[in-house]
């Protein structure tokens, strides 16, 4: 009975593992576009003080910490558009003010024990009520249709702002949406992976993916895919090892950044190997660009005196010799 | 939205550059923070007309482009963009914006077609994902520039004249009427200017109107109509590149007052109106 109550129990909690793990990286990469990436940490700080309202009112800490997190965002996206050079400190102000004002009142509420605080700071998804989890399922789904939706003008806005307000995108109402978005996706992971942590699991999945990617496309795919991996593998081994969710979670990000790390220096190297760098010149290929265009599987190379120099990022690489080497090319 | 991009003749209740008037500011400020950065500008640009402004820095040149998108403050004057008051102007495509590359964020790779494909975003619905007609729009403006083998590409790895035809490919792709560079051969090594006035050139062959933003105009005067020229936030001289010349073989010479196009014979015969590349686009079918 016990068992099946407890397996039951680990459906929901890998159910939430799931929905989180796709949407905070999907949320993240436009905060780590915006070079934002802390954010998420403020919010997560602003929330606590929300979770102890709740706490101390016994209203539910999870609608109290959304209501604080989303007024958190609004003020954050309000001073940030300020641009003032106090705004920094405006920011600091409301973080830590939000965490020390959570612990003061939890430390007063008739439930606040360190156990509880602990829970909400780092994540305890296994002692979470199934109603909780239901909420957080149905935020986290909102959050991911709206995303999936916004994805192609967030990626424009976060790209380049001047450009995307030039042709009349709703800029300021995109940036509103993107933090309430963090907001929310911050609350959603609170059970799961804790307030102190969740910016980790927005943030570390696309790190990863940087490393990988060579689209915005992949970016996002390689991110959701090492958020899911990690928020699901770190919730089961909690379960075995008993040690805290949102802990393990980070944990299991980390090492995928770091396998990632160490699979890119190794892909670096052979790369760099396997190629050999043509002469500078200050000749420009391309179509129509006087040599010789020479579809050479997936690129094209360009006969440049004899030799094909194909385009490898910011310069030429040396392919293989033309056979009509003699045919000469001067520019 | 689709706009028909000749002004048909008639159409407008005054004859003349006004029927064709893309641009016209009268009196003209723009300025950040409620402070003018340059004011008293009267211009009327025609389609088809390739313009340079030129200026030191700081003369406020890049601040005229911004106001007219709306990015610097119009503190004055009268802006009147396709014969609207700017500030009810809301077909923002019509207005295609090639920033400075300094812009953009590189924190995340983005590929040379993703970027390219922002300039269709304002011309899809809420809901709508990109149709075959939008990547052929797209492919055609990478053609266009010359970088259609580098598609799929990360934008961060390439040099910066390939970085501005990427952006000059995104302002094409939005289908505009206009083109309004600000710096595009600023911080481009001299090969690449060449390629990047190849492209300018093949655009105003066509006949798009641009609106160019530069320090360096010796790339540009093979297809430029006509040059204005800020300083210390007014504008000093506009007139067409022989009276630039003479200008600056006889600086003593009183100032060149405004300049009509219209009173000049055409340096280079006149485009017709809905030959510019953006109509080349226009006329792909529906998908």
């Amino acid at each position: 009975m016990g068992e099946l109550l407890s397996l039951d129990f680990m459906r929901q909690a890998l159910l939430a593992a799931l929905l989180v793990g796709v949407a905070a990286p999907m949320v993240g990469v436009f905060l780590v576009q915006r070079q934002l990436s802390l954010i998420g940490d403020g919010m997560g700080h602003v929330a606590l003080a929300g979770v102890a309202v709740g706490l101390l009112t016994s209203t539910s800490p999870v609608i109290t910490a959304l209501i604080a997190a989303v007024l958190a965002a609004v003020a954050i996206e309000w001073i940030r558009a300020r641009g003032r050079t106090s705004g920094d400190v405006a920011l600091a102000v409301m973080f830590y003010g939000g965490i020390a004002l959570g612990v003061v009142l939890i430390s007063k509420s008739p439930s606040g024990t360190p156990a509880n605080l602990n829970g909400y700071l780092f994540g305890a998804i296994l002692t979470t009520s199934s109603t909780d989890l239901m909420v957080f399922a149905a935020l986290a789904a909102v959050v991911l249709v709206v995303t999936a939706v916004l994805r192609s003008r967030l990626f424009a806005v976060a790209h380049d702002e001047e450009y995307a307000r030039a042709v009349g995108l709703p800029v300021t109402a995109l940036n509103v949406t993107l933090a309430v978005l963090t907001a929310v996706t911050v609350v959603v992971s609170m059970r799961v992976i804790g307030l102190l942590l969740i910016s980790a699991l927005m943030i570390l999945p696309n790190a990863t993916a940087q490393l990988l990617g060579r689209s915005f496309a992949a970016q996002v795919r390689i991110a959701v895919l090492v958020g899911v991996l990690s928020a699901v593998g770190g919730v089961v081994t909690s379960y075995f090892a008993a040690t805290p969710s949102g802990g393990t979670i980070v944990l299991f990000a980390i090492a995928a950044f770091v396998l990632a790390a160490l699979a890119h220096g190794l892909l670096r190297r052979i790369d760099a190997r396997a190629h050999a760098a043509a002469e500078r010149h200050d000749h420009e290929h391309g179509p129509g660009c006087g040599h010789e265009a020479i579809v050479h599987d997936d690129h094209v190379d360009y006969l440049h005196d004899g030799h094909r120099h194909a385009p490898h990022q910011g310069h030429y690489d040396e392919h293989a010799d033309h056979e009509s080497a003699s045919h000469e090319h001067t520019h | 939205m689709r706009i028909d991009p000749s002004p048909q003749p008639g159409d407008a209740p005054s004859a003349g550059t006004a029927a064709a008037s893309v641009i016209s500011m009268t009196d003209a400020a723009f300025g950040y923070d409620d402070r003018p950065v340059i004011s008293g500008v009267t211009l009327d640009i025609a389609a088809g007309e390739v313009v340079a402004i030129t200026g030191p820095n700081g003369s406020g040149k890049s601040t005229i482009v911004k106001g007219l998108l709306g990015l610097s403050q119009q503190l004055g004057g009268r802006v009147e963009l396709f014969g609207v008051d700017r500030a009810h102007f809301h077909e923002h495509t019509r207005l295609g914006y090639v920033p400075q590359r300094h812009t953009l964020s590189h924190a995340v790779p983005a590929t040379v077609r993703e970027v390219v494909g922002v300039g269709r975003l304002p011309h899809l619905g809420w809901f709508s994902r990109p149709g075959r007609r939008d990547r052929q729009i797209v492919d055609e403006a990478l053609e266009l520039v010359g970088l259609a083998d580098r598609a799929r590409e990360d934008v961060s790895t390439l040099s910066g004249g390939q970085h501005r035809r990427v952006l000059i490919a995104r302002a094409l792709a939005s289908q505009p009427e206009v083109l309004l560079m600000d710096e595009p051969t600023a911080g481009v090594d001299v090969a690449n200017q060449h390629v990047l006035a190849d492209v300018l050139g093949r655009l105003a062959e066509r006949g798009t109107t641009m609106v160019i933003v530069t320090h360096e105009m010796d790339a540009l005067t093979g297809f430029l109509t006509r040059v204005v020229c800020t300083r210390n936030g007014a504008v000093d001289f506009d007139g067409d590149l022989a009276a630039y010349a003479h200008r600056h073989e006889h600086p003593g010479e009183p100032r060149g007052g405004h300049h009509h196009f219209d009173e000049e014979p055409p340096t280079r015969p006149r485009p017709v109106p809905d030959s510019g590349p953006a109509d080349a686009l226009r006329r792909l079918p529906h998908g």
